[in-house]
């Protein structure tokens, strides 16, 4: 399990600030990023601990963008309920 | 294999291609996930206000963010109107083709095995992208004749 995919990370990176819209998501390519570039001058342990922070930030982007994503459908279903019960 | 992994471990150098045991799940999530999100977009016309929520971003600063307009962008692709995509969100249109060629070559190469190479973006390319990303994101949000054409 040695050695990370750098070229996935910054491809979720990308999806995940274009989708989930958090500026996380630039963090993490950044991180990708500087992943690539340790990876590229032969600073593999670097390069390791830059991916890994990417990961990282990818995943909490996307669980930060669900969790959002849940709360906004859940208002927005109360506020419906709501409208309904008291008759507006 | 095992020694193989073992070895890569110990010895610094460039590791062989990672060969992770890529599951069923994993491949068939990405496109299981696009098409039922299409066919919400299609379903519901994000055009109207009210039938999605709004961006957090642009509700909480006033700023479109690099990924407002997508939901548009999508419906409008959907409907073959590619001028009026590219107007809610230029970013996501040109991504589109790139994601999708991306996971065509990332499935050949774990179909393919050894016959494909893994892909490599160069980090030059990285960090284009990221120049990309930030660009669009600042100059979308400066509403001056030319520009504004990249706001949603």
């Amino acid at each position: 399990m040695s050695g990370s995919n750098h070229t996935l990370n910054l491809i979720l990176a990308i999806v995940v600030t274009v989708l989930c819209c958090l500026p996380l998501g630039i963090v993490a390519i950044v991180f990708a990023a500087i992943g690539m570039s340790r990876q590229g001058s032969g600073d593999y342990a670097g390069a390791e601990s830059a991916a890994r922070t990417a990961r990282i930030c990818i995943w909490i982007s996307f669980g930060l963008g669900l969790a959002i994503l849940a709360i906004y459908v859940l208002f927005f279903l109360l506020l419906g309920i709501g409208t309904a019960i008291l008759g507006f | 294999m095992v020694s193989e992994s073992a070895n890569a471990r110990s010895l610094p150098g460039p590791h062989p291609t990672a060969r992770r045991p890529v599951t069923l799940v994993a491949w068939l999530a990405p496109p299981a996930l696009v098409i039922c999100g299409l066919a919400l977009v299609n379903a519901v016309d994000p055009r109207m206000p009210g039938n999605y929520p709004p961006c957090l971003f642009l509700f909480v600063t006033g700023c479109y963010c690099p990924g407002c307009g997508t939901l548009r962008a999508l419906h409008s692709l959907l409907h073959g109107d590619l001028r009026s995509a590219l107007g809610y969100n230029a970013l996501t249109v040109a991504l589109l083709p790139i994601l999708g060629a991306a996971y065509c070559y990332g499935l050949a190469h774990a179909v393919g095995r050894q016959a494909i190479p893994a892909l490599r973006v160069s980090q030059h390319a990285a960090w284009a992208a990221l120049v990309v990303v930030l660009a669009f994101w600042a100059l979308r949000n400066i509403p001056v004749s030319p520009l504004s054409a990249l706001a949603p």
